[in-house]
């Protein structure tokens, strides 16, 4: 008997002696600054799994503060004042008059078939559009946009044939904003990017939107005009599209109503396709951190029994996993009002479980006892969540939406080394803003 | 690499690049013998990290003497603060067995070397060792793999010399057990 212990003994020494491992990455970074300031006994701060949590956090909270600034650059970008009166738009139409007077402008007429001049007008801004958007004038565009300034065309109006020359894409920036009539909302005037497309297309419908401001006089008089056509145009563009935002928010994780644990959260992106005004569709990948607890006989021990001592049970487990969560969803937007309604979801949600960590309480052999188990093989669950919430969007400025959304995740199959049935509840916020 | 002796006292001076020279050289060698103690790797490494910690902040106390193999020396030394190290961490851990299997890509071994199928076995032994219960674990791996004697385990651990014993007994028999049920396994898939 002491040989085979000797020669056992032997051979493990040999195995660990010469048993490869894989080199440990050079964490040399972390150790130099304990050694430049400390003294006295060792303390480990750099715990990898600290590090992690703590960049989530930074990421989250850097993510909501550049949110929240821009949301208040542009809302003091967005003052508009609206023209109130007739005298105070005349007053502005002098303003604008007089700033262009010295620039032996080509006169501008009202013609006295008005009619039939705004048709053609209305046809002959189009072609402008065209030409804004492909035409040599591209870099003034962006230029101006970059200023944040818009300008009028001012047009011919004597000459219904306005070919480019007779165009005078005059820079007119506006004067404090105020040339807005009162019905443009300060959405439909920003412009939002710096892409000449999308600032033709602002443009065509802050044009288009513009209430006639006619000035008496044949000549000098500055025609802009109003067409219907805007507004379906804005419609369109209001329906449908693709937008993306985020979401987080704090989760609660239970399985077979056993009660809550201390609660997780998630984190991530979204996108979606507004497919008409009440219905869109949507995607996105969330990082979710799920804390529960059972009792063992939820636990399937299929999985693990290989990596457990043989007739060991199960009693209870307190766990925690990071998941990661493709959902399909459809959105149903209930009627409300323009900047605010209620909305409904209801989709299915793919795990991706990248981690899990499971404190157990098992007895082995009459003996209770405590152990712990760690799994970083990554397992998929696909369609393992049914998704259903109700929640509150609301338009904030030019930005986008808000939305606060409980929800609740209904388990249609088990997760997990121990296929547990984990069903999350909690409160997602949001920010999405319409991309095209 | 520069002279051990001229190095070592370079790191005493807290000079870094001395220390780095010794982080670099002796990382691999310091995750080795973690490893056979602490379950978890990442765990592992941050056990090494330590260890550096607590070498570099205490290395003037570490005597060159008259032995002329100063790295011999100073390998059995750096390897008693890690073996210690690793020891409190399990402490922390209230020497709670782990589960949940050893990731592969945590062993370097590649199917084309010569010795590949050595490497096989010392890492199904090694992973042996690491799933003995904790107290087993770590008096086997001091008496048998890093030479300690009872009575030095003992005081290490802080528990009576019979309890080391018997805690050796029992990861010998636990191991004998394993090795069979391994060597079974192996006859059935052939």
């Amino acid at each position: 008997m002491p040989d085979v212990e000797d020669n056992m003994d032997e051979l493990f020494k040999k195995a660990a002696g010469g048993y490869s491992l894989k080199n440990a990455k050079d964490d040399w970074d972390k150790i130099a600054p304990l050694l430049e300031y400390s003294t006295g006994a060792a303390t480990a701060t750099y715990k990898t799994v600290s590090v992690k949590k703590y960049s989530i956090l930074l990421l989250a909270l850097s993510l909501f503060l550049f949110i929240a600034g821009f949301i208040a650059n542009n809302s003091r970008n967005k003052k508009v004042a609206p023209l109130t009166s007739k005298a105070e738009r005349k007053i502005l139409v002098e303003e604008i008059k007089e700033k262009y007077k010295n620039k032996n402008l080509d006169a501008v007429a009202v013609p006295n078939e008005k009619n039939a001049s705004k048709k053609k007008l209305l046809n002959n801004r189009k072609e402008d559009v065209k030409q804004n958007h492909l035409g040599p004038d591209t870099k003034n565009i962006t230029r101006l946009t970059k200023e944040r300034k818009y300008r009028y065309n001012i047009y011919d109006g004597e000459s219904d044939t306005r070919g480019s020359e007779k165009i005078l894409v005059a820079d007119v920036p506006v004067v404090n904003d105020k040339i807005f009539p009162e019905k443009i909302s300060n959405e439909k005037v920003i412009i939002k990017k710096h892409h000449p497309s999308e600032y033709a297309a602002n443009h065509f419908v802050l044009r288009q939107s513009i209430s006639a401001i006619q000035l008496p006089g044949k000549k000098d008089d500055i025609i802009i005009e109003k067409k219907v056509a805007v507004y379906s145009r804005e419609k369109v563009k209001k329906e449908q599209g693709v937008y993306i935002g985020f979401m987080f928010g704090p989760s609660f994780n239970q399985i077979k109503t056993q009660g809550l644990k201390k609660p997780g959260y998630d984190i991530g992106v979204i996108a979606g396709y507004q497919i008409s005004k009440s219905l869109s569709v949507e995607t996105g990948l969330m990082y979710d951190r799920k804390y529960y607890f059972s009792s063992g006989k939820y636990f399937d021990m299929s999985k693990v029994s290989a990596s457990m001592p043989a007739g060991m049970k199960v009693l209870s487990l307190d766990g925690s996993s990071a998941v990661f969560e493709i959902p399909v969803k459809i959105k149903y937007n209930l009627p409300g009002k323009s900047n605010s309604n209620f909305y409904s979801i209801a989709g299915i949600s793919t795990y991706i479980i990248s981690n899990e960590f499971n404190k157990y309480r098992v007895v082995t052999n009459g003996t209770e006892q405590n152990i712990t188990g760690t799994y970083n093989n990554s397992s998929r669950y696909l369609a393992a969540a049914l998704d259903l919430s109700l929640g509150y969007q609301s338009k904030i400025g030019s930005f986008g939406s808000i939305r606060i959304e409980p929800y609740v995740q209904m388990p249609l199959k088990g997760i997990g080394v121990g296929s547990l049935p984990v069903m999350t509840a909690g409160l997602h916020i949001g920010f999405t803003r319409l991309i095209h | 690499m520069e002279n051990i002796t001229y190095i070592i006292k370079g790191c005493i001076q807290r000079d870094h690049k001395y220390q780095r020279i010794i982080y670099n050289q002796y990382r691999g060698y310091a995750l080795k013998i973690v490893f056979r103690y602490i379950y978890r790797y990442d765990k592992a490494v941050d056990v090494v990290n330590d260890g550096f910690v607590k070498l570099f902040r205490s290395i003037e106390k570490f005597d060159l003497g008259d032995d002329t193999d100063h790295e011999r020396k100073f390998m059995g030394w750096f390897k008693r603060i890690l073996v210690n190290t690793a020891i409190d961490e399990l402490r922390r851990g209230s020497m709670l067995p782990e589960i949940g299997g050893i990731p592969e890509h945590v062993w370097d071994i590649k199917d084309n070397s010569q010795d590949a199928d050595q490497l096989l076995l010392y890492k199904d032994l090694i992973i042996l060792i690491k799933e003995l219960p904790p107290a087993c674990r770590v008096v086997f791996n001091l008496y048998v793999i890093d030479g300690y004697t009872h009575s030095e385990i003992a005081d290490m651990i802080k528990i009576p010399i019979g309890t080391s014993k018997s805690s050796l007994s029992r990861a010998r028999l636990l191991l004998q057990n394993s090795i069979k049920k391994m060597e079974e396994a192996k006859l059935c898939r052939m």
